[in-house]
This record gives structure tokens, C-alpha cells and sequence, in this order.
């Protein structure tokens, strides 16, 4: 009789914490749900160099773009802005703004100015390709 | 001494003509073709502005080292996208079918970078072709681009969602209106677009991640890309820019 209340006892507790649990899902969900916060999750970059990457890749398709409608490349990255990059991201490190290289027609890079900072012979872009070394 | 130096300039001169004419010639050659691929392609192409840039070999022009064509405004299916750009190494196109039938063919080409740009616009207007073609007639889907996502305002009625999606998303919806936001990521490979969605909210709910996993499972690849059949290429990038959509193969 004891180990049968004692049963129902911890059988009432767990579906009470489960239900507990529900609840708080659905209040949380719910905060979460406000207007406010129609904005999209924020990304978190492990490190300078992965920071780096992201901006090379950014820009090289923004001066992909560029190229599908002028049919050349930019002279200069602050081409871009407003058209195809908001503002133009700048080296984690050094806070200067990326080197865009056009070397023909058909083949440009954009690269750090100084790869050694990250212990790094070269870090580029090339045509769209991240080249590490 | 003076006869031998006018000699000279006479053959300097000569050259120069020779050249400028071989160079002149090679340009209005170039400038030919680039005008018969330009109208044979729109004929074949539902495209409003067609841009063709042709460079020759110097030692033989009739061998095209690099073609360029840019269609502003084509027509892809339903996607009306608002520039395509296909560069086009050493192709080797069907002349004779250029000349005597003035149709475009390519036969192959070293390389080829196609570039699709499409504006929050065009993508809308694609979603909306889209959704009259399912019959859904009150959609109200707002896109906005926020690299590396795409963000979606939406305010759709019940009944235009599938039976399938009510039945997951029931504990969601009291009302009769599915009405939120949604942040995508888009991958894309042999033209084939998946969406991941990375933030979902429905009624004032936040879905949680399993929940979407589940839609992503069912759901993707949830439309193909229509490409242009003439460049035969597959589109497997997908970037978000801040004003344009970039496919590239």
C-alpha cells in the first residue's frame, strides 16, 4: 500500500514536471514570438580568420554581381556600395579595408593586405575560390 | 643615305596601314558575329536587352577565345530574373547553323561561368505566379534580403495551407490565418533549391528547431531552377546579397 502511494506520488511529480515543461516551452515560445524579434539570428564567427574568409567571399560575389551587369570589374571595391554590399567589411585585424586585384577580363582577387598577421603567406580570393596558404 | 631612310618609312608606314586595316577588319568581323549571335538568340530567348562580346584570336579570328552574353530581363520559366551573364572560354559554336539559319548552337567550351541575378521583385513576383498556380489567391508574402538570409514576412489564410503542414503545425494556429516571420538560408545543387529555415515564427510562436527539421526533411528540394536549355549548365551556388539573389553555376 505504502510502495503504491509512494508510486503514485513520483507518477504525479513527473507528469506534473512534464506538463511544467510544456508550459514553459510554450511561454518561451511565445516571448520569442514577438514582433521584435522578426530579426534574423545573429552570426557568430569562431575567429579572426574565419571573419576573414566570410568578408572574401562576400566581396568576391559582389564583384561577381557586378561583373553580370557591367560586364567588367571594379576598379575599386567602394564600386560595389549601395548596389551590391551595404558597407564594405573591413580586416579584423589591421581595420583597413580588403585589395581588390584585377588582373583581366576574366580574373580578379580580393585579399588581405597583410596575410602574415595571420601567420599566413597568402589568404585570397580568386574568381570566387579561397586560396590558404 | 635619304633614300634608304624614306625606304624605311615607307615600309613602317605600309605596316601600320596593314595592321590598323587587319585590326579593323578583325574588329568589324568580331562585331558581325556579335550581332548575329545577339539576334539569333532573340529569337530563341524571351529576353528584353541582349549584350554580346566577342574577342577573337589575333592569329585566327574565325577562332573566338572569349564570348560574352548578358540578357537583361530573361525570361527562365516563371522567373523573370533581372540580369544572366554566361562567359563563354575557347567555345566552339555550329557556324554554319549561324550563318545559314541564323539559330545558336554551342557546341562546347572550355569553360563556362553563368551568373543569374534575381531582385526581391522578381522573386516576388515569382512567388506570387507560383502561388496562383497551386490556386492560393490570398497569399501575403513580404521578402527582404539580409545576407546571408532571406527574410519573410507572411499572412497566408488557413485554408490555403496543405492538410499535411496543418497537421504538424496545429498546436500553432488558433485562429483561421497562419501570420509571421521566417528566416532562410537557400542551398542549391543541379538547380534543385533547398530552403533551411534558421528562425521561424508562427502566431506569436517561435517554432522550435526540431519542428523545422521535420519541414526541411519533407519539404526540400522544394523547387528547380528553369535554365536556359541553350548553354546547357547546372546552377550549384546560391549567395544573398544586399539588393540581388546571385545564382552561379
Amino acid at each position: 500500500m505504502k510502495q503504491k502511494k509512494k508510486f503514485i506520488k513520483y507518477f504525479i511529480l513527473i507528469i506534473t514536471s512534464f506538463i511544467l515543461l510544456i508550459f514553459l516551452f510554450f511561454v518561451y515560445s511565445y516571448i520569442q514570438g514577438g514582433k521584435e524579434n522578426y530579426v534574423p539570428p545573429k552570426q557568430e564567427v569562431s575567429s579572426d580568420i574565419e571573419q576573414v574568409k566570410s568578408d572574401l567571399i562576400k566581396l568576391s560575389s559582389s564583384i561577381e554581381s557586378y561583373y553580370t551587369i557591367n560586364l567588367s570589374y571594379p576598379d575599386s571595391l567602394s564600386e560595389l556600395i549601395p548596389e551590391f554590399i551595404d558597407k564594405l567589411p573591413m580586416d579584423p585585424l589591421t581595420e583597413k579595408n580588403y585589395n581588390l586585384k584585377v588582373y583581366s577580363d576574366t580574373l580578379f582577387e580580393v585579399s588581405v593586405i597583410d596575410a602574415s598577421l595571420y601567420k599566413l603567406k597568402e589568404i585570397k580570393v580568386r574568381n570566387g575560390k579561397v586560396i590558404q596558404n | 643615305m635619304v633614300r634608304l631612310f624614306r625606304t624605311d618609312i615607307f615600309v613602317v608606314v605600309v605596316y601600320l596601314i596593314f595592321s590598323q586595316s587587319f585590326n579593323i577588319l578583325s574588329y568589324a568581323q568580331d562585331n558581325d558575329l556579335e550581332k548575329n549571335i545577339s539576334k539569333a538568340l532573340s529569337k530563341e530567348v524571351h529576353s528584353k536587352n541582349i549584350t554580346v562580346k566577342v574577342s577573337t584570336d589575333s592569329k585566327d579570328t574565325k577562332k573566338i577565345v572569349n564570348l560574352i552574353i548578358k540578357f537583361d530581363e530573361i525570361k527562365l520559366g516563371e522567373i523573370r530574373a533581372d540580369f544572366l551573364t554566361i562567359q563563354l572560354k575557347q567555345p566552339i559554336i555550329d557556324n554554319k547553323l549561324l550563318q545559314n539559319w541564323n539559330k545558336f548552337k554551342l557546341i562546347s567550351a572550355k569553360e563556362k561561368k553563368v551568373n543569374i541575378l534575381l531582385s526581391i521583385n522578381s522573386l516576388q513576383n515569382y512567388l506570387l505566379v507560383r502561388a496562383k498556380e497551386f490556386g492560393k489567391k490570398n497569399v501575403n508574402i513580404n521578402l527582404k534580403f539580409s545576407p546571408p538570409y532571406i527574410e519573410c514576412f507572411y499572412d497566408v489564410p488557413k485554408d490555403e495551407i496543405s492538410s499535411e503542414s496543418i497537421g504538424l503545425l496545429s498546436k500553432f494556429i488558433p485562429g483561421d490565418k497562419l501570420e509571421g516571420y521566417a528566416a532562410f538560408t537557400f542551398t542549391i545543387k543541379n538547380n534543385e533549391l533547398s530552403a533551411h529555415s534558421s528562425k521561424v515564427i508562427l502566431n506569436h510562436f517561435l517554432l522550435p528547431a526540431p519542428l523545422l527539421k521535420i519541414f526541411e526533411n519533407r519539404f526540400n528540394p522544394f523547387e528547380n531552377i528553369p535554365t536556359l536549355e541553350l548553354m546547357q549548365y547546372h546552377i550549384n551556388k546560391i549567395n544573398v546579397q544586399s539588393k540581388y539573389l546571385l545564382l552561379s553555376n
